[in-house]
């Protein structure tokens, strides 16, 4: 909370908050965007430079998870991105505005701040039937996508429903929802999988536009690389009873009390990149994979259709029931095999037999040499 | 038609040739070393694959590396898989009309209606098999379907390999699949090839056996021998067609 | 005679919008609509049961938990499971850490400001606001200097005009009329609440793995793994303390920031405990098992429903009395729209035949709605906070009747006046007192447990679906923070034929039914005055007391 024209540095001692708490928070987000501690001076520099750009939160077919999520962020804390590093001008969560006044807000960025604002989006953007499946202030989601992302210096997707349609867009997807890329191709799009994201993730990924200008090292889906580029499995606290051979075979049993690997309750963590394991959740609390849970691989892309049945290791073969798993299919195909095997032997030792009764054929007639 | 007095029933339906076939020296050694091989290979991988789908010995405590040792193995013989498969795959262009390529591929009328006169004699619609020197046209072409599936087979492990191990190499060269295709369902290809493998040994096998014991031409012998015992007229026959063709 | 449109409806979940006729300063009929449709219980068919609360919490990341729970119960319901009693304690835990989170979140950062005018917080005298603080609640952040250092924030923020997320609010607006110095009070409890959010939900964390949206559900019980000696079990000794710690935290901020802060408000604008009713009807599931979830006799919070304000009277629930219209509502019943359905027979076919976007007005004689309007016996019915403590308290709950004789007689109110924006408020405040008090007990009896060597989190007995029945129907029930939440399931062949959620929100903004009954909020609008048709604060202010949440209410 500081005129723009104050350092955050001054802000932040306004606050009561120290030099020294302010270097360990650079640091922290040093560390999260897997710059080298080198870059420590350059994020602590850029902060204390920051005027504060105006940001703008779109919901759209969404849960609200990660608005909450962003709730619960605490390096930067909610209140410092939202009141000391950005404007946050408009979120339908939060604001204090609300109907034509919210709309104007929204309006006001968009004209005043063009090419300069960061524009959040989330949740699905519904295409069928001319959108009607989401409409705010009677515009649809659509409508005001195309208005507002282009526009914006960038447009950060915030979770799965954002980034690919998420859960929205699961078969047989009803809505025709898709996520931000999709739907406003000519948005400058950062995507952030997860549902929900993880808002030390999305805090580092503003702390970078803040201190570069820009967006971060994104993969190949336009996600961040220092948060997306690793396997779960890899840095998994349970990785070394995998290795061993040590799983859970059933919930509650001895190696779910010791910690074991969750393998084969259907975790999720060897298709998974993200990075749960290290920087974890609710303030490094913990993660799923922790508290004793597989993991769904929730960053991944189109993880509600293609990393479920949540149970299982391997997806549903297209075209059979949803019960019916990849590895009973093929033991029915080998055991029909076999069984026809069977059957086809019984059957040509009958042939066989009938080939050789000895009345059958007359008694001549072969063992002439060939004819060529 | 078949002597029969000369043997009782059961036997073999060809008929006694009166002079003794020939001795014709059909599968070459890079055929036989990476048949089998990839047998070996194969039995390898079908176990520790299946274990690295479902654990199903699972560790006390104090035993280190199961499952790592088990993809270890696995990775390894997936290579010893993939130079076997090279080395056959080398053979179709250097190796004898019945290794040759073109004996797989199902380009001629003959190749086709051998096929269904197989499928004929498979189905009991008809006596006799047809005599072939090198593989019948339905084998043949079953042959092609694995050496496909072999290939995919590669392909999914490969790019398992790299999303399990990366790599400077291999992760150029396949980290592109799995954004076409994603990982889960290239692991769900890999997975259900297996499959495929099991079916075909069982049909294999009998097959072999069933055509060894029809033909009596030492068929089952010639995997490890090379050599397969041909009636004049048969290897005649056979260089005719090709000629022919 | 003149409309009011308010859309977005902000500082809630979701899209909410609604429309209002005005006439001769006052509210004379309104419509509540919500704008958005996902399409979850269709995307849920086909589905492996077991699974389905992981795609059903996707429902609402604000009340996120919620869901899950109710759908396990449902298919626990189906296949006829019973959890251990670890696990129920463990549900109860985050169910009630739940209701303290999003009621302290729904206070300060989505309703404060309707009552709050933070840019009066700059004419307030930090000296007097430590004199207020401290006859309110002993709750030692009250200096001076604290209150000063609150602020030169607020007052920096003004000047820098980049007012964030308080540009666009109602300042100014006549109906705020709190003294300055609760104003800054109010700001900097705002401030502090933000954090204690943060802070307190690592109870999910450790119990959920993570918040939102917990990932430690299970058909049949939980996978938090509980053992005393070791350390990588979920629940250990160590993690019980920690629990314990948290728990104990909250109660104290419930305590001496929450309560003090809502009885302070309230009594500034007693106007409202006479505006904002509603319905009447008040319907309550119950929740929070103490052994069997069958055994509703024994549940911490009691089911029942009460009619017409009726507190003398309260009626047995019967799930097969609920029901859903979509005579409003933009969904198509393969039998006409007219006549209900009760879940199990329930479908989504949605249907969408309103004016095409963008659009000034609904057509709200006709289908106006993503809502479908949810009936018990065909009355609409209020569920949430208000009406879980007013069947506790008409049921005679002990602790629950204390807590609220309490705030009535610090409020020298009556009974009666929990029927208003302001009840709905203090139900709210008073249940998440009660709730936080619960999460310290059940923590130390989980922690009881766990030192006594009981150890079972899961009954396994049907996990394999070989072990179902070809077809099986299920309910689950659970009150949410926001009221009576339900989910009906249909299994055929190991997997979802139908799935149904009747969702607070669902009850209290849905749309009116086939006899022209309006919903929650619709009636709780009528007679509201409104001071400024441009800047309809009124209208925010009782539609945020049910705290709407409208991704639940369509889903
Ligand atoms: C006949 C040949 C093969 C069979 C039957 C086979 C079978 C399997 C099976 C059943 C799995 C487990 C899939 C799952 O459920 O996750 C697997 C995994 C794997 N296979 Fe193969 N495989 C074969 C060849 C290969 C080859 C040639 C390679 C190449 C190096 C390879 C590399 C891998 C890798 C890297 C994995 C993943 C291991 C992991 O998840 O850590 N496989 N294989
Ligand atoms: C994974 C297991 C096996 C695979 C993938 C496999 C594959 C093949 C292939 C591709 C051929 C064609 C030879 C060539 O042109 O390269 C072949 C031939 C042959 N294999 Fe196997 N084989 C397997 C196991 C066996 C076993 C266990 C036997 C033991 C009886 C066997 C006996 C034969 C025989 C007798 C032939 C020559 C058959 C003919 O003329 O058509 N194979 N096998
Ligand atoms: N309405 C509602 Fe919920 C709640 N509480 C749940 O069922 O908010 Ni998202
Ligand atoms: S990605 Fe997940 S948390 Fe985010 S809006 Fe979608 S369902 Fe909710
Ligand atoms: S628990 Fe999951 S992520 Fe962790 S080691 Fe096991 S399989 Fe991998
Ligand atoms: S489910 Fe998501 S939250 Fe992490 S552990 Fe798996 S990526
Ligand atoms: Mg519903």
């Amino acid at each position: 909370m500081f005129p723009s024209n104050q350092t955050f540095t001054r802000a932040l001692q306004q606050k009561g908050i120290n030099r020294r708490r302010f270097i360990k928070f650079c640091t922290a987000m040093t560390a999260t965007l897997a710059l080298p501690p080198r870059y420590v001076a350059q994020v602590a520099a850029a902060l204390e430079k920051a005027r504060k750009p105006v940001l703008v939160w779109l919901q759209f077919q969404d849960c609200a998870g990660n608005s909450e999520s962003i709730l619960r962020s605490s390096h930067p804390s909610v209140l410092e991105v939202v009141l000391d590093l950005f404007s946050w001008e408009y979120h339908e969560l939060v604001m204090a505005g609300a109907g034509h006044q919210a709309e104007a807000a929204l309006e006001r960025v968009v004209r005043e701040e063009k090419g300069k604002f960061l524009a959040v989006v989330e949740g699905a953007v519904p295409l069928a039937d001319d959108g009607v499946y989401c409409t705010v202030g009677g515009r649809t989601a659509l409508d005001i996508a195309r208005h507002v992302c282009p526009n914006a210096a960038a447009t950060i997707a915030a979770g799965a429903c954002a980034w690919d349609g998420g859960l929205v867009r699961a078969h047989p997807n009803p809505t025709g929802a898709v996520g931000i890329s999709e739907a406003v191709p000519e948005a400058n799009v950062i995507n952030l999988g997860g549902c929900p994201q993880n808002p030390a993730n999305t805090a580092a990924v503003l702390v970078h536009y803040l201190t570069f200008g820009q967006l971060p090292a994104m993969d190949q889906y336009h996600r961040p690389l220092f948060a997306y580029g690793r396997i779960i499995h890899d840095q998994c606290e349970r990785r070394a009873h995998y290795d061993a051979g040590r799983f859970v075979q059933e919930w509650g049993d001895e190696g779910h009390r010791k910690g074991w690997c969750l393998y084969k309750m259907g975790c999720k963590g060897p298709e998974a990149t993200f990075n749960c394991p290290s920087v974890r959740w609710n303030d490094g609390t913990s993660w799923p994979v922790k508290a004793g849970h597989g993991c769904l691989a929730c960053a991944s892309h189109r993880f509600w259709d293609v990393r479920s049945p949540f149970y299982e290791r391997l997806p549903q073969v297209p075209g059979f029931g949803a019960d019916v798993t990849a590895g009973e299919i093929g033991m029915g195909v080998t055991a029909a095999v076999a069984g026809a095997t069977i059957v086809h032997g019984i059957a040509s030792a009958i042939r066989d037999r009938m080939r050789t009764q000895p009345e059958a054929v007359p008694p001549q007639a072969s063992n002439q040499p060939p004819k060529a | 038609m078949t002597e029969l007095t000369k043997h009782g029933w059961g036997e073999a339906h060809r008929p006694e040739p009166a002079f003794p076939p020939l001795r014709v020296y059909v599968w070459e050694q890079p055929v036989r070393v990476s048949h089998w091989f990839i047998f070996l290979a194969v039995v390898v991988l079908s176990f520790t694959g299946y274990y690295i789908h479902n654990p199903f010995i699972v560790a006390k405590s104090s035993t280190p590396f199961l499952m790592a040792t088990i993809r270890f193995i696995h990775v390894v013989t997936g290579f010893v898989f993939i130079s076997a498969f090279l080395l056959r795959i080398y053979w179709f262009f250097k190796g004898n009309e019945w290794s040759n390529w073109r004996a797989f591929v199902p380009v001629h009328r003959r190749q086709w209606r051998g096929m269904g006169r197989m499928v004929a004699y498979y189905s009991f619609l008809r006596k006799d098999l047809v005599h072939q020197v090198g593989h019948n046209a339905l084998a043949a072409v079953t042959y092609l379907v694995m050496f496909t599936l072999m290939f995919v087979e590669i392909i999914t492990g490969l790019t398992l390999y790299t999303q399990v191990r990366g790599g400077w190499l291999l992760a150029p060269l396949f980290s592109w699949l799995p954004r076409v295709i994603d990982i889960q369902y290239i692991r769900l290809t890999h997975f259900c090839i297996m499959f495929a493998f099991f079916a075909f040994v069982i049909h294999h096998v009998y097959s072999a056996v069933l055509v060894s014991w029809e033909e009596r031409n030492g068929l089952i012998e010639s995997i490890f021998t090379g050599y397969k015992f041909v009636p004049r007229d048969e290897l005649a026959e056979d260089s005719a067609r090709r000629e022919a063709d | 005679m003149a409309r009011i449109v308010v859309d977005p409806v902000t500082r809630i979940e979701g899209h909410l919008r609604i429309e209002a006729e005005l006439n001769g300063g006052a509210i004379s009929d309104a419509w509540s609509s919500g704008t958005m449709f996902r399409g979850i219980e269709l995307i849920l068919r086909g589905r492996d049961p077991r699974e389905a609360w992981i795609w059903a919490q996707r429902i609402c990341g604000v009340c996120t938990t919620v869901h899950a729970l109710t759908s396990v119960r449902a298919v626990e319901d189906a296949l006829g499971i019973e959890v251990p009693e670890n696990a129920n304690l463990i549900r109860n835990i985050i169910g009630a850490s739940q209701y303290v989170q999003d009621h302290v979140i729904h206070f300060y950062h989505l309703h404060a400001l309707d009552w709050v005018d933070v840019t009066l917080a700059l004419k307030a005298d930090p000296a007097k606001t430590e004199q207020l603080a401290e006859s309110i609640s002993p709750w030692p952040k009250s200096s001076r200097t604290y209150f000063k250092g609150i602020q030169d924030r607020v007052k920096a923020l003004v000047e820098s005009k980049q007012l964030s997320l308080f540009s666009s609010g109602y300042w100014g607006h006549p109906a705020y009329h709190l003294p300055p110095e609760a104003n800054l009070l109010a700001v900097a409890h705002y401030i502090e609440a933000l954090e204690f959010q943060r802070d307190y939900i690592r109870i999910h964390a450790v119990l959920g793995g993570k918040n939102p949206h917990l990932q430690t559900y299970l058909v049949g019980g939980m996978s938090t793994a509980m053992d005393p000696n070791e350390p990588q079990a979920t629940i250990n000794p160590e993690r019980i303390t920690f629990l314990a710690e948290l728990a104990s935290k909250a109660q104290t901020f419930v305590d001496q920031v929450y309560i003090p802060d809502v009885l302070a408000v309230a009594s500034f604008y007693r106007d409202w405990f006479g505006r904002g009713e509603g319905l009447g009807n008040f319907l309550s599931y119950g929740d929070f098992p103490q052994g069997s979830v069958k055994d509703s006799a024994r549940f911490y919070l009691p089911r029942g429903a009460i009619f017409n304000r009726d507190l003398s009277k309260v009626q047995p629930v019967d799930p097969a009395n609920v029901a859903e219209y979509v005579t409003h509502s933009w969904y198509q019943y393969s039998d006409g729209d007219q006549n209900p359905k009760h879940p199990y027979q329930g479908e989504t076919n949605p249907k969408y035949t309103g004016p095409k976007p963008p659009f000034e007005n609904l057509q709200t004689d006709q289908k106006y709605s993503w809502l479908k309007a949810p009936r018990y016996q065909d009355h609409p019915m209020e569920v949430g906070p208000l009406s879980r403590m007013l069947v506790a308290y008409a049921s005679g709950h002990q602790e629950v009747k204390d807590l609220v004789n309490g705030a009535l007689a610090k409020l020298n109110a009556q009974p009666s006046a929990l029927f208003s924006t302001l009840g709905r408020i203090a139900a709210r405040a008073i249940e998440a007192q009660l709730m936080a008090r619960q999460v310290s007990k059940w923590v130390a009896e989980l922690g009881d447990k766990l030192g006594h060597g009981d150890l079972r989190v899961h009954n396994g007995e049907k996990w394999d679906p070989d072990s179902w029945p070809k077809e099986a129907q299920g309910f689950g029930f659970h009150e949410a923070p926001r009221g009576a939440l339900a989910h009906w399931v249909h299994i055929e062949d190991k997997k979802i034929k139908n799935y149904q959620a009747v969702v607070p929100t669902t009850w209290n903004a849905g749309p009116r039914d086939a006899k022209g009954q309006r919903g929650a909020y619709e009636a709780s609008l009528l007679k509201t005055p409104i001071a400024d048709p441009e800047r309809p604060l009124e209208i925010l202010r009782t539609v945020h007391s049910f705290d709407p949440c409208l991704a639940c209410a369509v889903h």
